[in-house]
């Protein structure tokens, strides 16, 4: 009889558009990884967790994958390990990434206490795609320790089998034009510090009503995001002028944007591209309003289908361009490190990340106190933030590599400030006086 | 619930200080402090290190089968003196490199000690190999010896924690006594008589720079900007 087993093993994709370029980012210290955790009502039992770790792997075929390396370029297999590991939390969220490791799973999986996290390499997915797995894991993990919980909003039904459209790569789908983008982004000024050891980075998570939040966005006319990428800039802008510097650098934003709301796609692999926004300091004194307008404006400018369309063309290029295909894949690898260690982060002060809202079925809010989003370190930016809004709270953590302070002290207590009440927890504590 | 009066945020039952700005938290209402659990487990992982031994491994075997290819073929068609000379070089290059890899722990002194007697070691294959002109006894093993002295010195000094401008003054003072000590032999070996020229030029060089480190030992303003300027 024929094995009809095998050939679903040997099963493989291509990295997206997006996910081309990380690998060849990864660093011993470095991986492009983000967090999605959970605080139940109670505690975490590891043993269910497992459980629902492998009822929920099957059905996505996307995540349930480990990297390997083809001649010229990267390519994600289907793993015949079993299931990733459920390992006890530690206080340094977000380490690199090694394709061996963790059983070659890209996704690693934590519990502490009442928490559950999952840990997502961004080759396999993006926030999307990544919050649909972890509220999926949540439901099936809240269903084995006895809780009645539908499918519906980001829950999806286990018992379905995937569809093929969940793993497209939507950028090559989509992308039809023929003009680029062009990204204009200046060195940024960054708010260096003593950096704290490698593996290590600060990471500091602010909840805010979500109302609060959106009351104050409403007064000056901007979204939630903006809003916050807003204060991030008005921030990095004002450290920069503490600094006394004779002549002032760029102070910008990332913003990777979820276009799914632009393309009609069901994919749960990467589709986000990435806005910057910069203000030049040199131009004169900002104020809060000014910055916040600004941004608001540009993006308001370049968010439409036909600038999104035009920014995937630029990066399908990568991909598309014959020269690029026939290097061999290290080599490719080498020349994107040394680019992003050289370029990267240098364009930008900060990043924000906000995944919205996340919905869940009413029967399974009651056993979920908070959600959070949590971004891994960077190479030189002081802030790489995470938001995720979940039951009307809002998280907003703030990952940082220095071991100073100063920028979420001047960002969450601007907040305060400005009337909107925030519960701080951190990992300084433990990463001050951790055991290793 | 506790609040941090210097930022203003709510702060965790568990914490102790602010994580903001380290504001020490003192809430006589709440008493069960230390019973809360904190956000985060105390524990660190830091990832292993790439496995010394296969790194060993596989550096061996990249010397050996060079140096294998290289003895077969002189032995059939050249028979060139020369390759003890090459092919102990790469044992040396081994013994120095590759070696330490193998230990755990290396003790400092013992790994120096193996080193110079190796370096020594390898000297006297000139010497049994009929290329010495004498310069081996006179100029090579002094120096050698000498090296050895300053290096254990130095390791001695280190055993005590010291600053990195400490360290950096004391290897350019090493350093400047070691070319004292190589230009007064060899001067006297090969022209015969002493000649001091290039060690004054490098003492130069090297007080400036021992200044440098001294004040920059002393001054914490500068020695932040440098820090955070040239970070790696």
């Amino acid at each position: 009889m024929k094995n009809k087993t095998k050939p679903a093993n040997k099963t493989w994709f291509k990295l997206d558009n997006a996910a081309k370029v990380f690998p060849g980012q990864n660093t011993s210290s470095y991986s492009n990884v983000y967090r999605l955790s959970a605080t139940l009502k109670e505690k975490v039992e590891p043993a269910l967790l497992e459980q629902a770790l492998e009822k929920t792997m099957s059905r996505f075929p996307s995540f349930d994958v480990r990297m390997r390396n083809g001649f010229f370029w990267h390519y994600l297999e289907k793993n015949p390990n079993g299931v990733p590991p459920v390992m006890p939390d530690s206080a340094n969220p977000c380490l690199r990434v090694k394709w061996k490791e963790n059983r070659g799973y890209l996704i690693r999986i934590f519990y502490y206490e009442n928490r559950i996290a999952v840990e997502f390499y961004h080759v396999i997915t993006d926030g999307f795609g990544a919050s649909r797995f972890f509220m999926t894991l949540l439901a099936v993990y809240l269903r084995l320790t006895g809780k009645e919980i539908p499918c519906g909003d980001a829950v999806l039904d286990i018992d379905e089998k995937p569809h093929e459209s969940e793993k497209e790569d939507a950028y090559l789908k989509f992308v039809k034009s023929k003009a680029k983008w062009n990204r204009i982004e200046k060195f940024a000024y960054q708010a260096k510090d003593k950096r704290l050891p490698k593996h290590v980075a600060n990471v500091t998570t602010g909840y805010m009503p979500v109302d609060a939040l959106k009351q104050k966005a409403k007064e000056q006319g901007v979204t939630i995001t903006e809003y916050v990428a807003g204060l991030l800039v008005w921030v990095m802008y004002n450290l920069q002028k503490q600094e006394k510097y004779d002549r002032e650098k760029y102070v910008g934003v990332q913003i990777p944007v979820n276009v799914r709301q632009f393309f009609d796609t069901d994919t749960l692999r990467n589709f986000m591209l990435c806005y910057s926004f910069q203000i030049n300091p040199k131009m004169g004194e900002y104020t809060f309003e000014e910055i916040l307008k600004q941004l608001s404006l540009y993006l308001r400018y370049i968010n439409n289908e036909k600038t999104l369309q035009a920014m995937m063309y630029g990066n399908a290029g990568f991909e598309k361009n014959p020269l690029m295909r026939v290097i061999p894949s290290f080599i490719k690898d080498f020349g994107i490190n040394v680019l992003y260690k050289f370029v990267g982060e240098k364009s930008t002060s900060s990043l924000i990340s906000n995944i919205g809202v996340i919905k869940a079925p009413k029967e399974m809010e009651q056993y979920i106190d908070r959600i959070a989003l949590v971004l891994g370190r960077g190479m030189v930016n002081a802030a790489r933030c995470g938001a995720v809004s979940y039951n009307g709270t809002l998280a907003l953590s703030v990952t940082n590599i220095y071991d100073s302070t100063r920028v979420q002290r001047e960002l969450f207590t601007t907040l305060v400030k400005l009337g909107i009440p925030v519960k701080i927890e951190s990992n300084r504590s433990a990463i001050s006086g951790g055991e290793v | 619930m506790s609040y941090c009066v210097n930022c203003g945020v709510e702060l965790e039952k568990a914490s102790r200080a602010c994580p903001l700005c380290d504001t020490p938290v003192i809430n006589p209402r709440e008493k069960t402090v230390s019973e809360e659990k904190p956000a985060y487990p105390e524990k660190l992982t830091i990832p292993k290190s790439t496995n010394n031994l296969y790194l060993c491994f596989v550096f061996s075997l990249m010397i050996l089968i060079p140096n294998l290819v290289v003895i077969i073929i002189n032995a059939v068609f050249f028979d060139n003196p020369v390759i003890k000379y090459v092919v102990g070089g790469f044992a040396l290059a081994w013994l120095w490199f590759l070696f330490p890899l193998l230990w755990k722990k290396p003790i400092p002194a013992v790994l120096v000690a193996i080193d110079f007697v190796a370096l020594i070691a390898y000297f006297y294959l000139f010497r049994f190999g009929g290329d010495d002109t004498g310069w081996v006894y006179s100029v090579a093993i002094p120096i050698v010896i000498f090296l050895w002295a300053v290096v254990n010195a130095f390791l001695f000094w280190l055993r005590k924690k010291r600053s990195k401008s400490a360290i950096a003054v004391a290897v350019l003072a090493a350093i400047n006594i070691m070319t004292f000590v190589s230009e007064i032999t060899m001067s006297v070996f090969f022209a015969k008589k002493l000649q001091i020229v290039v060690s004054l030029v490098m003492t130069a060089c090297c007080i400036s720079l021992m200044v440098f480190f001294i004040v920059l030992d002393k001054s914490k303003r500068m020695k932040a900007w440098l820090e955070k300027k040239f970070f790696i």
